[in-house]
């Protein structure tokens, strides 16, 4: 761990002295966390780590030049190092790009806007329906294919779209497994389809509303599974009127399991409340309630024993030197490897 | 009273500093948008200004429009807070951060240095930016694309 976290120092420090002008046109961002975790109420046998000090990095590049695009972003941590983002561009017009690579899957409004940028979301916690694949997410967050993202702007309003076309995770026994970018001759995964669309009435975003709607054909490598048809549907509504902030989201997620031959449907769905209010420019503090009803009864939640199913959360954060965040944040959590009270201390940054 | 009479005349003094002073105070308090003499940019109404400086793209007759944040100053960096984005200075850079974090734009660039932007300015075609008027004037090779706000006073 503190080697990781050495290497989070130095980077960040070297990012911070090479803040100057780039005359290039791109943008190099860090986004340096570390979290202290304690879980208390745990049962006796529960295979969860009732502390820890996690320090993880966000590693944020984009540049371009003409009508091309790169875009990278790269997490890194002592228990994962992973391209979560690495797609080259090519710009149509305005906002409008066509992307080819690995991508954040457009779905909800958190997985768009936050994702592993730590320091943009006030809470600590992400809703449990985006949660990451590898640390037990039911749904994918990233797909690697074509996602052609842009907004129309009109007198005084703002339509922005995401659709996304590319392949699938697969399921295995960690779960949900992406594509793994750098192996090109995995052919284990089926497409993946999801559109996005997003309605920003005063054109700035600070209302912004929308649906989605997600179809993954899922392979199982699992010996009791063959596949899954998964549809995701929903819509966000996401509002920021100084001093609040309101975030409310909705999942129904559908799931068609093939067994032998057999096929078996199954949904459930997931709500995400938040609402934040900044009391000055360095406080701010916030409420979160992230509810999965049914879902311990739900033949393919069942398969993600490290889903949450139910959070509700109280949080403040202190806002420092411009670029500096700290937040303690106390959830009492419900999840199939045992329910408990979560309580984080994280320090957040943006680098430069 | 020759006293009296020196006291007078430095009274007289202080009072005609005072209202030079609020003039010069008064001229700067025109708010103008620039471009480079060179790289003309059409006016522009306040909701493309602010969505450009919220970093959404814009391109006006096959010219992308580039917004730079002029921080040559503390009250300046304030006038593009409140009279420009209209958020506070926080939440306009998470705004900023979140457009480039999802979305691969760029963010308008700082310039905390006045020299370093009117040379980005001069530079760049589509370049833009915010200006007191009397710099903007003074300044060669600098147009004042239109007006943005003017002091009451």
């Amino acid at each position: 761990m503190w080697r990781w976290l050495l290497i989070i120092i130095g980077l960040t420090a070297q990012c911070t002295s090479n803040a100057a002008e780039n005359p290039f046109g791109s943008e190099f961002l860090l986004f340096p966390t570390v979290h202290i975790e304690h879980l208390s109420g745990l049962k006796a046998d529960s295979e969860l780590d009732d502390q820890s000090i996690e320090p993880g990095l966000s590693v944020f590049y984009t540049a371009q030049k003409n009508k091309w695009n790169i875009l990278a972003e790269v997490f890194l941590s002592e228990d994962e190092q992973e391209v979560e983002r690495l797609l080259a561009g090519w710009t149509i017009k305005d906002s409008n790009v066509l992307w080819i690579g690995r991508y954040h899957n457009p779905i909800g409004y958190w997985n768009l806007n936050n994702h592993h940028g730590a320091y943009l979301s006030t809470p600590v916690s992400r809703p449990a329906i985006v949660e990451f694949e590898d640390d037990g997410g039911v749904i994918p967050t990233h797909n690697t294919g074509f996602l052609f993202q842009g907004s129309f702007l009109n007198q005084s309003s703002e339509l922005k779209y995401n659709i996304g076309l590319g392949l699938a995770p697969t399921l295995g026994q960690e779960g949900l497994e992406p594509f793994d970018t750098f192996n090109l001759g995995d052919n284990n995964h089926d497409p993946a389809f999801t559109a996005h669309i997003s309605y920003s009435p005063d054109g700035l975003g600070r209302h912004e509303m929308g649906g989605f709607y997600n179809v993954n054909d899922i392979n199982s490598t699992l010996t009791t599974i063959d596949r899954i048809e998964q549809q995701i549907m929903g819509m966000f509504y996401h509002a920021n009127l100084d001093p609040y902030t309101v975030s409310v989201s909705l999942f129904n997620i559908t799931n068609k399991i093939y067994k032998s031959g057999v096929s078996q449907t199954s949904s459930f769905s997931n709500i995400f409340i938040l609402l934040e209010r900044q009391l000055n420019q360095s406080w701010s503090v916030y409420i979160s309630q992230d509810y999965t009803p049914n879902a311990d009864r739900n033949e393919y939640v069942a398969l993600f024993p490290a889903f949450v199913t139910a959070r509700s959360s109280v949080g403040a954060r202190f806002d420092f030197f411009d670029n500096q965040a700290l937040t303690f944040e106390v959830a009492t959590v419900d999840v199939v490897l045992g329910d408990h009270v979560h309580t984080t201390l994280q320090w957040s940054a943006v680098f430069p | 009273m020759k006293h009296s009479k020196k006291t007078s005349v430095l009274a007289i003094l202080i009072m005609l500093a005072l209202i030079v002073g609020e003039n010069s105070f008064a001229q700067a308090q025109e708010l103008v948008l620039v471009s480079a003499t060179d790289n003309p940019v059409e006016p522009l109404s306040m909701l493309e200004i602010r969505r450009l400086y919220l970093g959404i793209s814009i391109t006006k007759q096959g010219m992308k429009l580039l917004p730079l944040r002029n921080y040559s100053d503390q009250i300046l960096k304030q006038m593009l807070l409140q009279k420009v984005v209209f958020l506070s200075a926080k939440t306009y850079e998470r705004q900023l951060l979140r457009r480039t974090f999802g979305t691969g734009s760029r963010r308008p660039k700082s310039y905390t240095n006045a020299d370093e932007l009117i040379l980005a300015l001069k530079r760049q075609p589509g370049a833009f930016t915010i200006m007191w008027r009397s710099k903007a004037t003074s300044t060669p090779g600098l147009s004042i694309v239109q007006n943005l706000w003017i002091s009451k006073d």
